[in-house]
């Protein structure tokens, strides 16, 4: 598994996080090249099925990051969202998705560094896990192969 | 005349007046089935029909279902025979604007949590019609056993295991989904016209009943009732392959109980757990 790349998907509100990760590569900081941005208006858009998607797509991990409370731009699009987040993450846990999986945070404009800190410790903690393969191989056609392990 | 005898000669005197005195123009309780350990829904728009109404432990349906159905909606004021979940899902309907309680009367029964099919179930009707306002306090003692750990040991049992073994345990019973929907079409409180699972302009979930579709489905059903599910058991009753329904439903209880102090089916005031927040709700979990 030396070679494994995990592939990251990261669902991020414009007004903070995303312009946090562009902080990160305008102040030239270092962070692996795993995750791929998904930008949305608020956290408060992101649907419990984006991050469904994202694994049945070959995610190995999700991201989802937006404001500081108080910081929405919206005002309360991320508050919605935490409480979402909170009964969503715990229903993964439940059903043995490893919490690793999936990590919830809040990123400024401002802060770059913790953008590129975060994004380096969700890589080494999925490289760890290993590829989402239990998820990637439950079939998805009638009739194929039954395979989840 | 024993005493389930009296009881229903008296629900069926509270139907029949209901319809003869013009309070409402539509009784739903239940009759006998078609086969025996069977109850099917009973409509009633004329008082004579009020004489084929039973009850018994087999009326386990969630009458509150037709509720929301375009047929009943029709009328200007229905009575519904309401054990306690049924009351409960009436609760929710008027809290998410689905359900107008002036317009709703209930016949209340008084009887232990159906939580399965049985035949013997000891069970009182309640005087005259009541307004879901005039029932709520009679039901008011029964928020403090919602969540007692008895209701929650099948929810423990799956979390006492390993992560990965909780994967397995429910890869193996998602696998057996034939996606029938049957759990949504039952469920008094999964109303959506169009459901997601309906959409296919972009296809969120896999129509077919593969592992990956059952998946999604499984998940997703049980997280748009995180907070609102009133806990009837209609949906593991009515799935046809036994899926589990009721471990899903009930662990998201339990967070939102937890985690927000909520119980749903109590307050047609309060706000839903979900569509509403507080500053310092817990975020432990976010970093």
């Amino acid at each position: 598994m030396a070679d494994f790349e995990p592939n990251i998907t990261a669902f991020v509100c414009t007004w903070c996080t995303y312009a946090g990760a562009d902080l990160a590569g305008t102040s030239r900081m270092k962070y692996p090249a795993n995750v791929r941005l998904i930008r949305v208006p608020c956290t408060g858009r992101i649907d419990a099925l984006f991050i469904l998607k994202a694994f049945e797509n070959g995610a190995d991990a999700v991201l989802v990051s937006g404001c500081h409370p108080g910081d929405c731009h919206y005002t309360s699009g991320n508050l919605h969202a935490r409480r979402r987040w909170t009964v969503f993450s715990e229903l993964l846990d439940f059903v043995g998705i490893d919490s690793g999986r999936v990590t919830f945070s809040w990123i400024s404009a401002a802060e770059g560094r913790k953008f590129a800190d975060l994004i380096t410790e969700v890589t080494a903690k999925v490289r760890a896990l290993g590829p989402f393969d239990s998820y990637r191989k439950m079939s998805a056609a009638a009739g194929e192969q039954s395979n989840a392990r | 005349m024993p005493a389930e005898g009296r009881q229903l000669e008296k629900l069926r005197h509270l139907a029949r007046h209901a319809l003869e005195s013009g309070a409402v123009s539509l009784v739903i309780g239940f009759a006998e089935g078609t086969v025996p350990g069977r109850a099917a829904p009973l409509f009633c728009t004329a008082p004579a029909d009020a004489d084929r109404l039973i009850f018994d432990g087999y009326c386990t349906l969630n009458l509150a279902n037709y509720l929301t159905r375009p047929e009943v909606r029709a009328h200007q004021t229905v009575a519904l025979v309401a054990r306690h979940a049924v009351a409960k899902a009436v609760v929710g309907l008027v809290q998410e604007s689905q359900v107008d309680p002036t317009r709703v009367r209930l016949i209340a029964i008084h009887c232990p949590d159906l939580d399965g099919l049985q035949q013997d179930v000891a069970w009182t009707v309640a005087d005259g019609l009541q307004t879901l306002d005039e029932f709520l306090p009679t039901a008011a003692h029964l928020h403090d056993q919602e969540l007692t750990p008895e209701r929650f040991a099948a929810v423990a049992q799956v979390e006492s295991k390993s992560s990965h073994d909780r994967w397995d345990h429910f890869a193996r019973e998602f696998d057996k989904c034939i996606k029938c929907y049957a759990c949504r079409n039952v469920c008094p409180l999964c109303y959506c016209e169009r459901c997601i699972a309906d959409k296919n302009q972009p296809q969120w979930i896999d129509t077919s009943s593969t592992q990956r579709g059952n998946f999604a489905w499984n998940i997703v059903r049980a997280f748009h009732l995180a907070g609102r599910c009133i806990d009837c058991g209609a949906c593991e009753r009515a799935c046809p392959m036994d899926l589990p329904l009721m471990e899903l439903n009930r662990k998201m209880k339990k967070v939102v109980a937890e985690r927000f102090g909520y119980v749903a089916g109590y307050d047609p005031k309060a706000d839903l757990p979900l569509v509403t927040f507080k500053k310092d709700d817990p975020e432990e979990f976010i970093k």
